[in-house]
Formats: structure tokens, sequence, C-alpha cells
């Protein structure tokens, strides 16, 4: 299988972050990000479910406004964070970028305050990771709404949060089989993919129209 | 101003209308019912037929034996 090249994960970033108005910042060194990373311990003393301070600085890629604050360097494979990942990731992060210019200032009051609202906005963000999921393999294993649903309990979202979340990509999934490109950063990436890089996508994969 | 607070309360808290998990097709709309008993959008089938091409509406489709609602291309049921 042609893996993404680091030139490759570059443009498509510098791509992707023109076409949301999007911008890329290193996690490590932002005094935001440390503050952030102190909040959530803080919640952690109180017995809320959020990621401790060391997964939130390099597990985690953050998204405020429109900028994306992210654990490693773009094309530079680490650890977990694969070039294809990478890809998958600026894609997830600018379809929140994207929400945010659709509703406004009520996307933060929403994310913050509802876990049902939260829930739903990072399953239709999580619909873009099942879309190039696709793209690149041909297929979205059964498992993996269930996977990607499971991630919000780190959210603080519930259980019944969690199954709506997992429904929700079930019945995206069943639509990303039959080529259904729903997301708009979705939209905009496989565009691009197609455009430069079509040797990454699974043989009998339709192109986006 | 206690009708106020109670146009508040009553704003803040809508009525479940629909049990949790359950989908439905509202005509184009593919719709998943939330924690709180709300309809809530998972994919608007115009759009995508917009965005992927050809045709697409609404149907109920089989997943693991378990049935969903979903955007399907021809409007065909995958059962």
């Amino acid at each position: 299988m042609n893996e993404p090249t680091a030139e490759t994960v570059r443009a498509f970033y510098a791509h992707l972050c023109e076409t949301f108005g999007a911008r890329v910042v290193p996690k490590a060194g932002s005094s935001l990000m440390s503050a952030a990373g102190w909040g959530l311990g803080a919640l952690r003393t109180v017995g809320l479910r959020v990621p401790d301070p060391a997964a939130f600085a390099s597990r985690y890629v953050t998204t405020i406004g429109s900028t994306v604050f992210v654990p490693y360097e773009v094309g530079v494979e680490s650890g977990p964070w694969t070039r294809w990942v990478q890809i998958e990731t600026i894609a997830h992060e600018c379809e929140h970028v994207a929400q945010r210019r659709r509703m406004g200032a009520s996307y933060e009051v929403a994310y913050l305050t509802s876990t049902r609202e939260r829930a739903h906005l990072e399953a239709d963000a999580y619909r873009c990771n099942l879309e190039l999921h696709h793209w690149r393999h041909g297929r979205v294993p059964a498992g993996l709404p269930g996977v990607l649903a499971a991630s919000l309990r780190d959210y603080g979202c519930s259980d019944a949060d969690v199954a709506v979340t997992e429904r929700h990509l079930r019945a995206s999934a069943a639509s990303v089989r039959q080529g259904a490109v729903v997301s708009e950063a979705a939209y905009h990436a496989l565009r691009w993919l197609d455009a430069h890089a079509p040797q990454l996508r699974a043989p009998g994969v339709a192109r986006p129209s | 101003m206690r009708f106020a607070l109670a146009l508040v309360f009553l704003a803040g808290c809508p009525r479940p209308v629909c049990p949790t998990l359950a989908t439905r097709c509202d005509g184009a709309r593919a719709e998943v019912c939330a924690a709180d008993g709300q309809w809530q959008l998972v994919a608007d089938c115009d759009r995508v037929a917009m965005q992927s091409g050809g045709e697409w509406a609404c149907a109920p489709v089989l997943d693991e034996g378990d049935e969903l609602h979903a955007c399907v291309r021809g409007g065909e049921a995958s059962r």
C-alpha cells in the first residue's frame, strides 16, 4: 500500500487550512494549551472523567476557534501519529472549524454546556474519519463506529450519548459504504486527495463528483 | 415574572418526543433519537446528493441485523 509522503501531508494541511480559514499550531510550547492541561488536571481532582494533562498534551488534537493545536510536527511520523492519521485528523478538525462557522458563538456554548450537543458535533466530525477511511481502505469495518464513539467517554459524555453517537456513525457508515460524502471537510479533503494523491485511494473506490 | 421563569424552564427542558436510539426518515433527513428524546440529524440526503453525485434518499437499511435509517444511493433499502 502506498504511504503518504511528508510533502503530501504538508500540502494537504495547507489546502484544508486555506479552505477553512484554519491554522495549525504546535501544542508544545503553547501557554493556552498548558493552561488547558492544568484545568483538566483540576477537573480530574473533582472526579470528572477527562484526559490527564500528559495524555492531553500528547494524544489529543485540540481546536479552539479556527486554531488547531497538534502534538506532532506535520508530515513527521511520531508514535500513533502516522502520516495518514495526520491526514484524517486535520479533516476531522476542519469539520469542527466549519461547524463553528455555521453556528457562530453558539458552537462553543453548545459544545461546552451540553454533552448531547458535544456528542452530536463530534459524531459529525468523526464521520470525516469514516469517509476518509473508506476512501483509503475501501471499507468501513463494522466495529469502527463503536471505537470512535467510545472515545467520547473521555469528553465527559454519558453512556447514552456514546450509544447515540455509535448509532449515528453506524447509519453514516451505511451511506459511506455506498460512496456518500456527507461532511463538508471530507468533501474538500477527498477532492484534493483525488487530484493530488490518487495513489493513496483504495482500488475500486469511486472518485467523488 | 413567574410566567417568564416558567417559559425559561420549559424551554430548557423539552419534553421527550422519541425513544432514545430510534432512527427514522423525515423526508430527505435521516435522524436518530438522542439521549434527551429529541430527534437529531444524521444526514441530509439532498446534501449528500449534491456532494456525492447521483440520487440519494433516506431509507431503512439493515446493519448487523439491526434496522437503521440512512441516506442510500437511489433511495433503495439494502436488505
